[in-house]
């Protein structure tokens, strides 16, 4: 090898890649954001084991049974974990520092045995707190129609 | 121990169509797999593992198989993954045989899918492309040559197309009959997606021409569906039916990688149509079967021919026939419903292609041939013994499987 082939020995190329895909959410789905629009909270009950789906699932997964019972659930539950978010990823995917960290927590609807992990309003949170959803009926975007939690009393 | 008697003893198929908006992934996967159960009278209590497969770049999911405790019944079960691109079904059916084979578990669900309309198909093409794409440039190559020829899967079928009619006399309205026997097939089954009954050779010639010789006739479309199997033993197989599918072999090859097969591709094998990897392939599974002369004792085949000529060409590959001899069987009628040896009586991957699925959808359909339960489609000549096929990885491996209704000897 001479000095010359030293100096670049690996040509580089790049191939642009655009990948664009999709997730279909499903009727369970689409009827848990249909009943946001209208301000309700709708899980789904595994007519086997009983327990309570939030967001809705069409399967039992430890049944295989199909879980196609509505239940309406109350806006309040309790938090089960929870984390504070120092930064947040920028458009341009660089990481910045929020200017007042962020509370997101897993919140375990009144009903419900299962979690949705969204943010909660505030600067304070722990486990066991009690708290209630904020919904945004009139959202344009369907993962804007539960807009936050909100500490209760 | 090893087994010697492996069956199938129940197939189950979603519905398969362009876009399924109704359901996600994991609840598409659901309804083959529920269709399954009942077609075999089985309950997930009744199962011991699971197999699964799809091709996970196409739709972007990296890890689809999270869901199969869940949506299969695989609750504290053990699932294994296997994904060979395009023979992905294929492998995963071979992979319930193995299982159930091996003497370490007795009844196996086998689980393969796609749904593209989520995906992105062609970029998932190219990502698989680009472990070609890298030979090609080491030796300086313009990329965007390469683009222009890796981008999609015609652009391979059509070197493929033209090398096999050069040497095989076979000729655009071939291309035709072929895809025109297919879509009538596929009229008559319920699971397919392209159903064109009464469609005529000069129906599909009157097609766009996409690039020679392929017309948009001649071509799969782009299915979302899901297909599930179930493998037991010969014991268990004989106290469920009366009628089981056994599997007699299975055999997989892989090829030079030869993605396009074009100079500067980086490979010696420079012919698309050649497809040694298949008639290895096939051989052996037939030595392993037992079979001596598949072209008196094979009487039904389903080769993997998303495009038109590749019904004919892997036809010739199967070893059943003589090289070049297969359209002239073709203008025989030989390959009809009807037929003395029937291909594609599902109406083949040039009518439904859900890629996970479709080399698994091979085998299903030579085993519901063989049980009787194909309905309109049933070929008239009674079923003994039948072949399957699969073609895919980067276009370098081939997978084939015996079926029969009597076991092994």
């Amino acid at each position: 090898m001479g000095a010359k082939a030293a100096k670049d020995p690996v040509p580089r190329v790049s191939i642009p890649l655009n990948p664009v895909f999709g997730w279909t959410v499903g009727n369970w789905m689409e009827n848990f954001f249909d009943g946001m629009k209208e301000g309700k909270i709708l899980g789904s009950r595994c007519p086997d084991c009983g327990r309570v789906f939030l967001p809705p699932r069409m399967i039992c997964e430890r049944c295989f049974a199909k879980a196609d019972e509505w239940v309406e659930l109350p806006a309040t539950g309790t938090v089960q974990a929870c984390t504070e978010a120092a930064v947040k990823v920028a458009e341009n995917g660089d990481m910045v520092d929020l200017e007042n960290p962020e509370i997101i927590a897993m919140v375990k609807h009144d009903g419900a045995d299962t979690c949705i992990t969204a943010r909660l309003e505030g600067a304070d949170a722990s486990i066991g707190m009690r708290v209630e959803a904020v919904l945004n009926p009139g959202a344009e975007n369907v993962l804007d129609l539960l807009a936050a939690y909100r500490p209760m009393g | 121990m090893a087994r010697n008697e492996v069956a199938v003893v129940g197939v189950g198929l979603s519905k398969h169509v362009s876009k399924r908006r109704d359901v996600n992934m994991a609840e598409l996967v659901w309804e083959a797999v529920s269709a399954c159960y009942e077609d075999a009278g089985l309950k997930p209590r009744d199962i011991d593992a699971f197999a699964t497969g799809n091709m996970p770049a196409f739709e972007g999911v990296n890890v689809p198989e999270e869901w199969g405790a869940g949506h299969w019944g695989a609750y504290g079960k053990p699932v294994l993954r296997i994904t060979t691109g395009g023979t992905t079904g294929g492998s995963v059916a071979h992979g319930g045989y193995y299982l159930v084979g091996s003497g370490l578990y007795d009844t196996v669900m086998t689980i393969a899918f796609e749904k593209q309309s989520d995906g992105n198909s062609t970029m998932g093409l190219n990502t698989v492309a680009l472990a070609d794409a890298a030979a090609q440039l080491q030796l300086g190559v313009d990329p965007a040559f390469i683009a222009a020829f890796g981008g999609g899967a015609v652009g391979v079928a059509v070197y493929q197309a033209s090398s096999y009619m050069k040497s095989s006399g076979c000729t655009t309205h071939h291309l035709d009959k072929v895809a025109a026997l297919c879509r009538n097939n596929a009229a008559l089954n319920p699971c397919s997606h392209l159903k064109q009954p009464g469609l005529t050779p000069e129906e599909v010639a009157k097609t766009t021409l996409l690039q020679y010789p392929i017309r948009f006739g001649h071509v799969c479309p782009a299915t979302d569906g899901a297909c599930a199997m179930l493998f037991t033993t010969g014991e268990k197989a004989r106290k469920l039916t009366s009628k089981p599918a056994y599997v007699l072999s299975v055999a997989s090859c892989s090829d030079e990688a030869a993605l396009v097969g074009i100079a500067g591709s980086g490979t010696t094998n420079v012919d698309p149509c050649e497809q040694e990897s298949c008639k290895l392939a096939a051989a052996r599974a037939y030595e392993l079967a037992g079979i001596s002369d598949p072209r008196g004792e094979i009487d039904l085949a389903e080769p993997y021919s998303p495009f038109a000529h590749q019904m004919l060409m892997f036809y010739e590959r199967l070893l059943l026939c003589d090289e070049g001899e297969a359209p002239s069987i073709l203008d025989s009628g030989s390959m009809n419903l009807d037929g003395e040896l029937p291909v594609c009586p599902s109406g083949g991957v040039i009518s439904t292609n859900a890629i996970g699925a479709s080399a698994m959808e091979r085998i299903a359909e030579c085993a519901m041939q063989i049980m009787g339960k194909c309905g309109e489609r049933q070929v008239k000549k009674e079923v003994h013994k039948a072949v399957a096929h699969g073609w895919g990885g980067a276009v370098n491996l081939n997978v084939v499987a015996v079926l029969s209704d009597t076991p092994r000897r």
